[in-house]
């Protein structure tokens, strides 16, 4: 007893010693999503579930009709929608009033995405309210009009139905749908419409009365341009299709709504001017658009990937823009526009390599303002796509090109520096594309501090620490510069990107490589076709000009829409424009 | 062959690049060496007679509208006749593009890149060529369009930024050495106008066939101009010092012009202009070649067949031991190859194929060939 007592002391002692000093052990916290393989024991998870099969699973099968039964229609919603762990659905049922009856109703609806307001006044009070119109008994047929001939009176009556009493009397509201299958009307529901079921009927009333928060109309944050219209789009995409039509303000223009998207159900808009735009065009686009096998489509960038021509190359085929303005006027051109709801931008297609060297402001401007700017865009691509890759040729293998006092100063300069010239290139042309995508990230206040201190500081100290050499930081500040002169964000990313090769190729074999370079580039670039049209139009190949060229004619002789796009009206304006001068 | 279609302007284009790129290389310097200060008469008289041949020709291929010379020869004497025709192209084609390319070569590694290995200069040709040809004809042709006037800018511009350095005692005597070596041995100069032979295969690929007079006269016409400018340039320089050089003479005109302060020489941009032309041309010829093999063998697909023909290409062109060997394949084999294949046989077949396309057509009452009734 004695020695077990000791025993006991000891260990109490020695556990309130530990206690005291070691931590307790922890079990660490280690989380991991479950192996499908284990989890299921299966091994069939690894091929590919359609919905069905998933439907399948969740003991749920898919039901198209809507029923008749109240109830029945009910469960399968809250089923459906999972109401029990949904915490935005609405099922508000209640007593519907009709020529003194009473039928049993419910509202459903996603809260947050309709407008309350109208679903209080113009759809539950008059359905639950009792009014003048509909005291009348409930088996009484409807007068529809009444007429008195040799003292016999003639009424034409019109049997009573509930479904169209509803829909004709009950309901003032200016956009109603009737639907009878579950998949139309869940479709509303989730765009923001609320489902009004009444019991015996199998359908259900689709009423407009989306409500959700969106962003105003504002000016543009990417295309900013001094003289012309300051809208942009928005995410809505009935704003935007409104947008498109003020300006159009023609009944040619057709919208046509398409969906993509397994899941998302993702509204788009084919827009195009039915009396303009070539016929072929429109299938072309509609076909790629609707044979598009994908579960979401979240952006106008996704589409773009999804219906161009060519993925080999970075080579944009589709212009997407922000301007309504600049969407109508390839309208009015001929070309096709698409809008995708949730996203501010439009694609327009077809495109050619000369639309993304226009600005939307050009047509603006006289037309030796618009060509001048050209002009100087034209040697912004230039020095963007060459100039560095030049000056790695000229140092590395064409040093007669320079004057001899030129290239004392330059190897001068270059003296103090220990890389190489593509070393030195390099780090400062990554640098520099550091400083610009860390200066897209950063909150907007921080954002010019960091093009200060990555461009001024940090050249200056690497010039300092003779890491590069001075007219190499001219060299990348130009190059820098002429790439922000591209109009079009995509093509002037395809530019930076394309600067990296000339590069390595003018570094490899000096004019030589970039020769091979730029020939294979443009067989590259004359191969493309943007649905259909060659990308390289109106040059290679050779057509008419008309208003496709890379200068703008003056205005009074933009005549005709581009030769490549065969519209259907070739015309754009008479031969003699201005009539009041010349008649 | 493909379904795409050349317009006028890149048909123009495709025969200019023959001549064109022929003159970059040592063609005038071979035509100088021949008819010494009668070369400025001889290239006129030759030009004429080469339009008056291209004239020939476009008339002979009237009644083919579509067909290219192995339809035609197909059409005058069977398949057997169609594959001898298609070989011999096929070899002059080969030849060509080997010779081009290490001629090419060997003048820039003595220019640029004196301890690059020409191998490896030959291989990034190679490698452009078969990256364009996978892209397709319809590609090289377009891009060709772009590249052709800068080319002929370069010309135009070596004439004259030179005007300052011409002496004109270089065109006397005017016959050279005499009427016989000017006229009649120098109507082998001839063979500058090679470009003739893709007249021959041009014809599937044109849009509209009925501008083919037009395609021939306008390029022969223009390729002549391009031959007299640069002849004049060499001739009015001093020539002798430019002949007896390696480089290309063309290029050595170049270096005497002066741009003041601010850029020193300028004659490695015109040669970046004319490697992106070489390539042109170099990747048309290429073209040619794979599709005539494809249509001797009726192979249906050309996965391979572009490297394949680069591989041999490169192998061929490695094959001349030294700059010599190189000269005297470039001027002599391939001046004898032009005139007996392009002068002699093709004129030869056509003429033989309008007369039984007459026999038939007075026989049947048929009114034309085409693809069909082949």
């Amino acid at each position: 007893m004695s020695q077990s007592k000791n025993s006991n002391w000891q260990e109490n002692i020695t556990n309130k010693l530990k206690n005291f000093f070691e931590a307790p052990i922890q079990k660490e916290y280690n989380f991991s999503l479950s192996d499908n393989q284990s989890e299921n024991n299966l091994n069939s998870f690894s091929k590919e579930f359609t919905d069905e099969d998933i439907q399948k699973n969740e003991k749920l099968p898919e039901v198209k009709e809507i029923f008749p039964s109240l109830d029945v229609s009910l469960e399968y919603i809250k089923v459906k929608y999972n109401t029990l762990i949904n915490s935005d659905i609405v099922l508000r049922e209640f007593t519907l009033n009709a020529r003194n009856r009473q039928y049993k109703a419910l509202l459903f609806f996603i809260d947050g995405m309709v407008d309350s307001a109208l679903i209080n006044d113009n759809v539950l009070q008059a359905l639950m309210l009792r009014n003048r119109a509909n005291i009348f008994d409930g088996d009484q047929d409807q007068i529809v009009s009444e007429g008195v001939t040799n003292n016999i009176t003639v009424r034409k009556v019109k049997k009573f139905n509930l479904e169209n009493y509803i829909f004709d009397s009950l309901l003032p509201q200016n956009n109603v749908k009737k639907v009878s299958t579950f998949s139309e009307a869940f479709n509303s529901v989730n765009m923001g419409n609320c489902l009004l079921f009444v019991d015996t009927l199998q359908l259900a009333f689709d009423i407009d009365v989306k409500g959700y928060k969106q962003r105003e109309v504002g000016n543009p944050n990417n295309e900013i341009i001094i003289e012309g219209p300051q809208e942009a789009f928005v995410e809505n995409i009935r704003t935007n299709t409104s947008l498109l039509r003020r300006i159009v303000n023609n009944e040619n223009l057709i919208i046509e709504n398409t969906e993509v998207g397994k899941l998302s159900k993702t509204k788009c808009a084919v827009c195009y001017l039915k009396n303009i735009v070539n016929p072929d065009l429109v299938a072309e686009v509609k076909y790629r658009i609707n044979n598009l096998e994908i579960d979401s489509l979240l952006s106008s960038g996704e589409l773009e990937q999804l219906i161009e021509e060519n993925h080999k190359y970075s080579i944009p085929q589709i212009i997407s823009t922000e301007r309504p303005d600049k969407a109508t006027k390839y309208l009015l051109g001929g070309r096709v526009v698409v809008l995708i709801n949730g996203n501010p931008y439009c694609l327009i297609m077809p495109v050619t390599f000369v639309d993304f060297i226009a600005s939307p402001e050009d047509t603006n401007l006289k037309f030796q303002f618009a060509n001048f700017l050209k002009f100087l865009r034209l040697i912004a691509i230039f020095i963007t796509l060459f100039l560095p890759a030049f000056y790695v040729a000229v140092t590395d293998f064409h040093q007669e090109l320079l004057p001899t006092e030129l290239l004392f100063s330059l190897l001068a300069t270059r003296e103090s520096v220990p890389f190489p010239v593509i070393a030195e290139i390099l780090i400062m042309e990554i640098s520099f594309e550091l400083i610009r995508e860390a200066g897209i990230r950063v909150p907007s206040p921080l954002g010019s501090t960091i093009g200060i201190v990555g461009g001024l500081v940090i050249g200056q100290a690497a010039v300092s620490a003779s890491i590069v050499s001075p007219i190499l930081i001219i060299v990348i500040a130009i190059t820098a510069i002429a790439s922000f002169a591209i109009p079009d964000f995509s093509f002037g990313f395809h530019l930076r990107l394309m600067r990296f090769i000339f590069i390595a190729l003018g570094y490899i074999a000096g004019f030589f490589g970039i020769g091979l370079g730029v020939f294979v580039y443009l067989c590259i670039l004359t191969s493309l076709k943007s649905f259909g049209v060659p990308f390289m139009a109106p040059y290679a190949p050779v057509t008419a000009i008309n208003q496709s060229g890379f200068f703008l004619e003056p205005v009074w002789k933009r005549e005709k829409r581009a030769d490549y796009l065969n519209t259907k009206r070739e015309k754009s304006q008479s031969h003699i424009s201005m009539k009041w001068k010349y008649k | 062959m493909e379904n795409r279609k050349i317009g006028n302007l890149e048909a123009i284009a495709l025969v200019l690049t023959v001549v064109v790129n022929h003159i970059i290389l040592n063609l005038p310097k071979n035509i100088i060496a021949s008819t010494s200060s009668g070369a400025i008469i001889n290239i006129i008289f030759v030009s004429i007679v080469a339009l008056l041949i291209a004239y020939l020709i476009s008339e002979l291929l009237k009644r083919f509208p579509n067909l290219d010379i192995l339809d035609i020869a197909k059409f005058t004497g069977g398949k057997w006749l169609r594959a001898l025709i298609g070989i011999l192209f096929l070899l002059y084609f080969v030849f060509t593009i080997s010779v081009l390319l290490r001629s090419f070569s060997e003048g820039l590694r003595i220019i640029f890149f004196p301890r690059t290995p020409v191998p490896v200069i030959i291989l990034l040709f190679l490698i452009a060529i078969v990256i364009s040809n996978k892209l397709g004809f319809h590609a090289i042709c377009r891009s060709n369009l772009f590249i052709m006037p800068l080319v002929l800018f370069t010309l135009f511009f070596i004439f004259f930024a030179n005007i300052g350095n011409f002496t004109f005692q270089g065109t006397l005597p005017l016959m050279g050495e005499g009427i016989q070596t000017t006229f009649f041995t120098g109507l082998s100069n001839l063979f500058a106008f090679g470009g003739i032979s893709y007249l021959y295969f041009v014809p599937p690929y044109l849009k509209d066939t009925r501008t083919q007079r037009k395609i021939s006269l306008i390029s022969i016409g223009t390729s002549g101009i391009c031959l007299l400018l640069s002849i004049s340039t060499l001739i009015f320089l001093s020539p002798t010092s430019i002949i007896t050089q390696e480089a290309f003479p063309i290029y050595l005109a170049a270096r005497h012009v002066e741009f003041g302060r601010f850029f020193q020489r300028l004659d490695p941009v015109f040669l970046l202009i004319w490697i992106m032309s070489l390539t042109s041309l170099l990747s048309i010829t290429f073209s040619f070649s794979t599709k005539i093999f494809q249509k001797i063998l009726n192979l249906q697909y050309n996965k391979w067949l572009f490297s394949l023909f680069a591989l041999l290409v490169f192998a061929i062109s490695l094959i001349p031991n030294n700059m010599y060997q190189i000269i005297f394949l470039e001027n002599t084999i391939y001046q004898y190859i032009v005139l007996i294949l392009v002068f002699g046989i093709s004129p030869a077949l056509l003429i033989l194929a309008n007369l039984k396309h007459y026999i038939i057509e007075k026989k049947k009452g048929a009114v034309s060939v085409d693809k069909a009734s082949i």
